[in-house]
């Protein structure tokens, strides 16, 4: 039985932090001024085009930055946590990562705490940083702009949240997959969605197929793949108060909370992976 | 007894034991034992593609075998606990090695190994002449080879393996490497050097390692090989049954015998593998007349 120390220790832990915090800052740095120029420069031309357009002076028009954020925390996180593992699979860096001393849960917690929790508010502090920067120009330069990003509002947060689980299948893909490890997961849960789709569909064909039938267009079936909902029965199955619209309601916290449960599922397949990681 | 990583602190350092590993299909080790005790600096020696990076693998926990057992300081390699990380440090051929000064390298790695001598890293950097004011990875592989050789060797984790460390060094790099190395290995440490540059190696690496045909065939400590062969330069062929081993060298046939004199005569390296690795070899019979592959 092994020790606690020699699992789980925080000086190590902090060492391991620190070691990846001096061996990636560049990068981050590199991608952290080519994201802000972009912020700025696309902003730069909104403003100017508004303004072109004869937007009135100290007008704020829509908030982009959203998008932004967007952008930066879901297909910029989940590249960052694609690249995360990414030396275990290099020539001579594997040898120099898996004999670091510490244990693969102190080394996935790392990896795990930096690209989720790390990433998200870094990249909340950044839009709002680099956001209001952008804004202050553009209303300065132009007259016009696109409002402020909230770090704070319910959508950020709300977003930072489904990120940290979506990224946890980026994390299990960049320790499972030696090369091209964000393309291969985004395949294979792009796999995983259709086939959830089919068995979705074949469920909702066995469980409600006879009622839609019975509410059918007077043909008595429903027809192939696709529930043919018309006259009203789609309305009419899942309307507010409707055993319809409750079980909509059920089906989707289930579907909900079968996502989130998948993130630590997600985690544990990595930390088995990188355990059984052979270089 | 534990010490304060938890691990065994008497017993053997290294422990195979009934090792059985292949890639695909291909069997590399069949049913191979290794035993390698503290206080001492062994050379592993072996043909191309004979395993000896994956040995040094397996004794590290990077390559799992399929059958047998792996213990390193009391632990089960196969795990990588960190306790045993701690005193272990594996210098490869395939370097790899961040982006940072030497510096700032030693201030970040070295607190992972708690014997980490700095006194010793700044004294192995000043004698390897290793530029301090570049990254790590703008040095040339030689550069980048003697700078993990320093930090390996001032590391002085209790198991420390080389994968060809004189591959790449220049001549000078090569005696200073060697100097090194003989000044290195305590009483509760053990190198473990595989290579093909006997010539490197000789007079340093102590006992000889040979690993042929999926398991360990030789494992001497150079005294009693010297005791019980005898080493000749020979004008022509020998034709008598007395010699065990012959080959043609630039000055003549290198041949070995039983010494039954006493008398020491001193075996080059490449001589006695060429020996041991021959078909049907005589002097691997001679010192394990049983099957081979037990630790000496």
């Amino acid at each position: 039985m092994d020790r606690i120390t020699n699992v789980l220790n925080p000086r190590r832990l902090g060492r391991l932090f620190l070691r990846e915090l001096a061996v990636s800052y560049r990068g981050v740095l590199v991608a952290a001024a080519a994201a802000a120029g972009a912020i700025i420069v696309v902003s730069a031309v909104s403003s100017l085009v508004l303004a072109a357009g004869g937007a009135p002076a100290g007008s704020v028009q829509g908030n982009h930055y959203e998008g932004f954020f967007g952008l930066l925390l879901f297909v910029g996180g989940c590249i960052v946590t694609s690249l995360a593992f990414r030396e275990v699979w290099q020539p001579g860096g594997g040898i120099a990562y898996l004999s670091l001393p510490g244990s693969p849960l102190e080394k996935l917690a790392v990896k795990l705490l930096l690209t989720s929790v790390g990433y998200a508010v870094g990249s909340l502090a950044f839009t709002a940083g680099v956001g209001a920067a952008s804004e202050a120009l553009d209303r300065l330069v132009f007259g016009v702009g696109h409002g402020f990003f909230n770090p704070f509002s319910a959508e950020a947060l709300q977003a930072a949240v489904r990120y940290l689980v979506v990224q946890a299948f980026f994390l299990l893909g960049s320790i499972w997959f030696r090369k091209l490890a964000f393309v291969k997961t985004v395949l294979w849960l792009l796999v995983a969605a259709v086939v959830l789709a089919i068995l979705a569909g074949i469920a909702m064909r066995i469980a409600v197929g006879p009622r839609l039938a019975a509410m059918g267009n007077g043909t008595g079936r429903v027809g192939g793949w696709m529930l043919q909902l018309g006259g009203g029965g789609y309305q009419n199955l899942f309307a507010p108060g409707s055993r319809g619209y409750a079980g909509a309601e059920v089906f989707k916290v289930v579907a909900e909370g079968l996502l989130i449960a998948l993130a630590p599922a997600s985690w544990v397949a990595a930390y088995f992976r990188l355990r059984e990681a052979e270089v | 007894m534990t010490d304060r990583t938890g691990s065994e602190s008497a017993g053997p350092v290294v422990e195979l034991s009934g090792i059985t590993f292949g890639y695909g299909r291909k069997k590399l080790f069949s049913n191979l034992d290794l035993t390698l005790h503290a206080g001492t600096i062994y050379g592993l020696l072996g043909k191309n593609g004979a395993g000896k990076t994956t040995l040094l693998k397996i004794i590290c926990g990077l390559r799992i075998a399929q059958e047998g057992s792996a213990r390193v300081l009391g632990h089960d390699s196969a795990r990588r606990p960190a306790g045993m990380l701690e005193d272990l440090l594996f210098i490869p051929e395939d370097l790899s090695v961040p982006p940072l000064l030497p510096a700032v390298y030693q201030r970040l790695y070295a607190p992972f190994y708690p014997r980490f001598s700095h006194e010793a890293l700044a004294s192995h950097l000043s004698e390897l002449e290793i530029p301090t004011d570049r990254k790590l990875s703008e040095l040339s592989y030689g550069q980048k080879k003697k700078f993990l050789i320093a930090f390996g060797l001032a590391s002085r984790c209790r198991l420390l393996l080389m994968d060809e460390p004189s591959n790449g060094l220049d001549i000078p790099s090569k005696s200073q490497f060697r100097r090194l190395l003989a000044g290195a290995g305590g009483d509760e440490q053990v190198i473990l050097v595989s290579t093909h540059q006997v010539r490197d190696m000789e007079n340093l690496i102590d006992p000889i390692i040979i690993l042929d045909e999926g398991r360990i065939v030789f494992q001497q400590a150079m005294k009693d090989v010297g005791s019980r062969l005898a080493a000749r330069i020979e004008s022509a062929e020998p034709a008598d049954t007395g010699a065990l081993y012959a080959e043609k060298t630039l000055g003549g046939w290198a041949v070995l015998r039983e010494n039954s004199g006493g008398e020491e005569t001193g075996v080059d390296l490449e001589t006695l593998f060429n020996a041991v690795t021959a078909p049907g070899s005589r002097v691997r019979a001679l010192f394990d007349p049983a099957p081979a592959g037990k630790g000496a």
